[in-house]
């Protein structure tokens, strides 16, 4: 809400400078945006008028006007199609400053010299571009300094209102809350009816038939007015405050809403049928037109304002087309009502209008205040409009709203905050800011107190309890911390591991990726081809079709930023991405969610460099991944199962289990998919369940003795027929071994004329250790003899010398 | 070795027998001249080997006078001793040459490049969230997580959000489609705070505790706008909890996280689920309070949403408002990451641009 400092002053004598004001705003829950200064630019532009015109000798549309500004009279040219003998208008002089900061000197226009500047509303930085000038009040003093006398280069405060304080959306509201916080006091505008014609229920009736979304409706009539433009003063205060004039009568309508709070409506008295009122919820599909020219669908939740004939408004939100008030209009009937919150919170969001009405509806206006607002508004338009005002006013308040009664306990408040303070203070800021107290006792050390009906968010003693911190200063509140307990901040294992997976990951050369948990349909169903069902997570108002479900693999994701990379050039990616994927459950309303671990390389593992040619990223190194993982969380049992998956290579696509449980997959990703989404062959990924993986595995390593005696290494090479795994290798030399056996791993793969097509040969190096003295050499030999026996006799190996 | 025999102790005995003597200078005048192993070799035979001179005297001893030979010996050992030592030392010295020698021969560059080693780095909002959870580990706070699609009554019902909300909206949140559920009533979260919820409703106070996770909210992504993004939200549960220890906790945070020097700003604010509430601001740290495009000219960076658990919220958990009271907060983890980093646009965040990712 935009605040002219100028008119709140009117109501509230602010003293000090304007930021300090606002920091005391800001600090207390009136958050002030901005404040600006509009037309701070602007020096020199008098009020002037135009004595004659005449037209210019070398130019058609252009005049020159004899304009008397006080101190001289100038020749001054002027384009604009409105200006007339004795029109006020303001001047800019020679020397003067518009508000966009442009110099106004004299000179030569079309031959003519021109001693300044006749000003537009737009060059004044009030008003929007318009071929006209700005025509002034008649009575506006010849000579006079035009900003001050319209209060231009003064201070708007921007304010943001929290929703649970629409006392605030108003000048008055916010003098009100200054007040309460300065201790000095404010005051309404004051202001007589003056009633001229006949009471105004001879003429006119209203009737609620529902109580519940209309508690009051006031209404006043005015009739002989003359529609026309409002005054400038009004014009300005509206356009400071961000309303565009319409004419003297919506503009007094809006000028009373921001003063006062109150929303009010004026219908053209003559379209209403039979001069009745009805105030009614609308009937299934029954429409209506909105003065915007649209029209209406509405629904049995819906307020209107209806005459015998039919809606005339929607109440709260926009007026009817049928009654709005036009050039011809005589008569006003003026509409100001108590309406549900809820019920206008409804329609307006229903039907997407957001007005300035609504808007203060749908958080609660005073409904005290209703009276009070129409006979300003009514008044103010007989000032401007003329006419004659109805006497009375037709006030139907069928359900009362009554000031709410809470009982505060001093104690309480300082045990809340944290803070003592003084139970005389609190009663006397709780009075500043309009509250009651209540005579009689209410127990205890409790303080009672009427809550005026203007501010609905004061309903428990805890809303008090916000007040008074408020008011009180939330920066004097000393600063603590909780009385303390013994308490152990402390990760639990699987949230401790999962934080050294991340450094695992990361030391091994991937980068954490974080991705957006919405994939299209499609995606997704590119990854469902372990042959369960998935269903996935739908929602039904996704951004687009590319989010329209929740991811059930990491897959599409990991996807996505491989394509993304891969399409600006970066062809070697290393990634990994911990996040929850979804997947809709039968038996429960929320889908379950499990944390995974997703893997996917692309491109060079290791980079070529000077003196090491480059290394892709294969099957083998995300098994690496994998191995390296198991040993971190110090998984012994820990293996590979093959498996069949649509969007893996057909032979490498294996299981990760351990200890008969599956924990993920991982696989060369099936070159038909990466041609689908236009990556490179060669990608391999790995999905994980972090949350059975997290918590597998030994979690405190016990101590184990280093070996004290010397080991032998023996080196073997043998020669198998190719389908022998190398797996199975091992499986042999271990059950042949005997005790002494240690370790045995894997240094070389040969293939090639030297063993033979359909043959490969592999070399191990076997570690022989006994644990409790020195080995001898015999002793590995002979375990190494039994090696070969069972080599030669289950693989049909030959043994390589 | 040291070239000067001046400066090198020859025994006595040595220096007194004018044979041994003799042998001794001429020795070591032959060992300093040796210009590699190999002479040095020849050296040492032609005194110390079967035939060498060195060994000659000491064989002679036999064919001395039993008198004489006690003094002979000892002079002939001693000779044989020292003789050995300057080979010794010679053969060193010569060694030590001959590597200098080799390792200036080679050529090196050491302007190549370093071997590569692998690198990877966590996401800047992983770092982020986990340098939020320290500042509470260490405060004394525990972890829990809760489920990102959520039911409306703790997303919204349980915290005190009235019925018609705006928040509610498919404008505002995510509503998951399911076959005979209403629809809104499972939503994807808007914010950490259900997880408040849930804890309190499945135990009892002190409760310390901080929630990290992802959150969504139906916006189009822009640089300020993302349909998904992170928060921290933390509460505290517990007899004697005031607004005096939420702000304590909070200004601790503030400095910890923004450093010691920022000033910390609490402005009343509304929220359904506490009361009072307060948004919580830092002096801004890129311009130190002067005023600068990222604080909008006002000095300040708003950074969390705080207050008062509100009673009604008590109610929903059955928790007795009179004995317990507690605070809680919420920020968002992608706003405190962009500002201590300078990142101006959200998308960044999701994008997964390896050379924005490797930046951090
Ligand atoms: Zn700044």
């Amino acid at each position: 809400m935009k605040v002219p400092l100028e008119w709140l002053k009117e109501y509230v004598d602010i003293e000090m400078e304007v930021e300090r004001l606002a920091d005391l705003l800001t600090n207390t829950g009136t958050e002030v945006v901005s404040i600006e200064y509009p037309g701070k630019e602007i020096s020199g532009v008098t009020i002037g008028i135009i004595k004659e015109i005449h037209e210019h000798p070398h130019a058609q549309n252009l005049r020159v006007c004899k304009v008397d500004w006080g101190e001289r009279e100038g020749e001054i040219v002027c384009g604009a199609p409105n200006i007339f003998p004795h029109a006020k208008v303001a001047v800019a002089t020679p020397g003067s400053t518009l508000a966009c900061g442009r110099k106004i000197m004299e000179e030569e226009i079309r031959g003519v010299k021109s001693q300044g500047m006749i000003c537009s509303g737009q060059e004044l930085g009030i008003g929007e571009e318009e071929s006209g000038i700005l025509i002034l009040d008649m009575d506006d003093p010849v000579g006079e300094d035009f900003a001050r006398r319209y209060h231009l280069g003064e201070a708007v405060l921007e304010l943001d209102i929290t929703p649970n304080r629409p006392d605030c959306l108003s000048i008055v509201g916010i003098a009100r809350e200054i007040a309460a916080l300065t201790g000095i006091t404010y005051r309404y505008p004051s202001f007589e009816v003056e009633e001229e014609a006949e009471p105004i229920d001879e003429h006119f009736s209203v009737e609620i038939l529902d109580t519940d979304l209309c508690p009051r409706y006031v209404a006043r009539m005015i009739v002989g007015i003359t529609v026309t433009d409002s005054p400038l003063w009004m014009q300005m205060r509206l356009k400071l405050s961000g309303i565009r004039p319409l004419s003297n009568v919506v503009d007094c309508t809006n000028y009373v809403m921001l003063e006062l709070g109150q929303p009010l409506h004026a219908f053209d008295a003559e379209k209403i049928a039979e001069s009745r009122i009805i105030v009614r919820r609308a009937r299934r599909g029954e429409v209506m037109v909105t003065l915007d020219g649209v029209k209406r669908a509405l629904g049995e939740e819906d307020l209107l304002i209806c005459d015998p004939s039919g809606p005339i408004a929607l109440a709260g939100v926009m007026g009817g087309e049928n009654t709005e008030v036009s050039e011809t209009t005589r008569k006003i009937l003026l509409e100001s009502a108590y309406f549900s919150p809820p019920a206008i919170n409804r329609t307006s969001r229903k039907l997407d209008i957001t007005s300035e009405a609504s808007y203060r509806f749908s958080r609660g206006v005073d409904p005290s205040g209703a009276l009070m607002a129409a006979n300003r508004a009514v008044q103010l338009m007989k000032e401007l409009a003329g006419g004659m005002i109805y006497a009375n006013a037709i006030d139907q308040y069928p359900r009362k709203i009554h000031p709410v009664n809470i009982n505060l306990r001093p104690m309480r408040a300082s045990q809340i905050l944290g803070a003592e303070i003084e139970r005389s203070w609190i009663v006397s800021t709780m009075q500043a800011l309009g509250l009651k107290r209540l005579q009689g006792e209410s127990g205890g050390d409790a303080i009672g107190f009427e809550v005026p009906t203007f501010r609905p968010d004061l309903e428990r003693e805890i809303d008090l309890i916000e007040e008074i911190a408020r008011i009180y200063g939330y920066w004097e509140i000393p600063a603590t911390l909780p009385a303390s307990r013994a308490r152990a901040g402390k990760l639990s294992l699987a949230q401790r591991r999962k934080r050294s997976l991340s450094q695992l990951l990361t030391g091994l050369g991937l980068n954490e990726v974080i991705s957006y948990a919405f994939v299209s349909s499609e995606k997704n169903r590119y990854f469902s081809g372990d042959g369960k069902e998935i269903k996935p997570v739908r929602l039904a108002n996704p951004l687009s079709e590319e989010m329209a479900e929740m991811r059930t693999t990491l897959y599409p994701c990991l996807l996505n930023v491989l394509v993304h990379n891969f399409n600006r050039g970066i062809d070697d990616v290393a990634i990994f991405e911990m996040g929850r994927i979804f997947r809709e459950r039968s038996e429960e309303k929320l889908p379950e969610e499990k944390l995974m671990l997703g893997i996917a390389l692309m491109g060079d593992w290791e980079p070529r460099q000077w003196d090491v040619s480059a290394r892709r990223a294969d099957f083998y190194t995300m098994k690496g991944i994998w191995e390296r993982m198991l040993e971190e969380f110090r998984i012994k049992d820990g293996r590979l199962k093959k498996t069949e998956r649509s969007y893996f290579h057909p032979q490498l696509a294996v299981e990760l289990i351990n200890g008969g449980e599956t924990l993920g997959e991982m696989g060369a990703l099936h070159p038909l998919l990466l041609k689908r989404w236009e990556l490179p062959d060669g990608v391999v990924a790995m999905q994980l369940d972090l949350d059975l993986f997290l918590t597998q595995g030994v979690k405190e390593a016990i101590y184990r003795e280093i070996p004290k005696y010397p080991s032998i290494h023996m080196d073997l090479s043998v020669v198998v027929p190719e389908k022998v795994e190398v797996e199975t290798v091992i499986d042999v030399i271990r059950s042949h071994a005997g005790e002494l056996l240690d370790s045995v791993r894997l240094f070389d793969l040969y293939r090639g004329e030297q063993v033979g097509e359909g043959y490969k040969s592999l070399a191990f190096r076997l570690v022989f250790l006994h644990p409790r003295r020195t080995l001898k050499e015999e002793e590995a030999k002979s375990s190494m003899q039994r090696i070969l026996n069972g080599l030669r006799e289950r693989l049909d190996a030959r043994i390589r010398e | 070795m040291v070239e000067s025999l001046e400066d090198r102790v020859i025994p006595e005995e040595i220096r007194e027998d004018a044979e041994a003597r003799e042998l001794a200078l001429q020795a070591w005048e032959d060992i300093r001249r040796a210009a590699n192993e190999a002479e040095l070799e020849a050296i040492r035979v032609a005194y110390l080997g079967k035939k060498g001179k060195v060994t000659e005297i000491l064989q002679r001893l036999k064919s001395l006078p039993a008198q004489e030979r006690p003094q002979a010996g000892k002079v002939g050992n001693s000779l044989k001793k020292l003789l050995e030592e300057w080979l010794g030392e010679k053969r060193t010295s010569l060694e030590r040459v001959l590597t200098e020698k080799t390792l200036r021969e080679e050529l090196f560059d050491i302007s190549l490049p370093g071997r590569y080693l692998p690198r990877g780095r966590r996401h800047l909002i992983s770092r982020t969230m986990e340098e939020i959870e320290d500042v509470f580990l260490g405060l004394g706070y525990e972890i829990v997580e809760g489920p990102e699609a959520e039911l409306d009554y703790y997303n919204f019902q349980a915290l005190n959000f009235p019925e018609d909300h705006p928040s509610k909206s498919m404008q505002d949140t995510f509503f998951i489609h399911r076959e005979g559920i209403p629809l809104g009533e499972v939503i994807l979260r808007t914010h950490t705070s259900p997880v408040q919820v849930r804890v309190m409703e499945s135990r009892k106070p002190p409760l310390f505790v901080i929630s990290p996770g992802k959150c969504y909210r139906s916006d189009v992504p822009d640089a300020t706008h993302s349909p998904m993004f992170h928060q921290v939200e933390g509460f505290a549960v517990d007899q004697g909890i005031t607004f005096g220890d939420l702000k304590g906790t909070l200004e601790y945070f503030a400095r910890a996280i923004f450093g010691e020097e920022r000033q910390v700003r609490f402005r009343p604010h509304f929220f359904p689920f506490t009361e009072p509430s307060a948004e919580v601001d830092v002096s801004c740290f890129i311009c130190e309070g002067e005023g600068c495009r990222i604080c909008k000219y006002t000095g300040w960076l708003e950074i969390l949403g705080s207050g008062m658990i509100d009673p009604q919220v008590f109610s929903y958990v059955g928790y007795d408002p009179e004995r317990y009271s507690g605070f809680a907060f919420g920020m968002g983890v992608e706003r405190i990451a962009m500002l201590k980093h300078g990142i101006p646009d959200l998308r960044f965040n999701f994008e997964n641009d390896l050379r924005f990712l490797t930046q951090f």
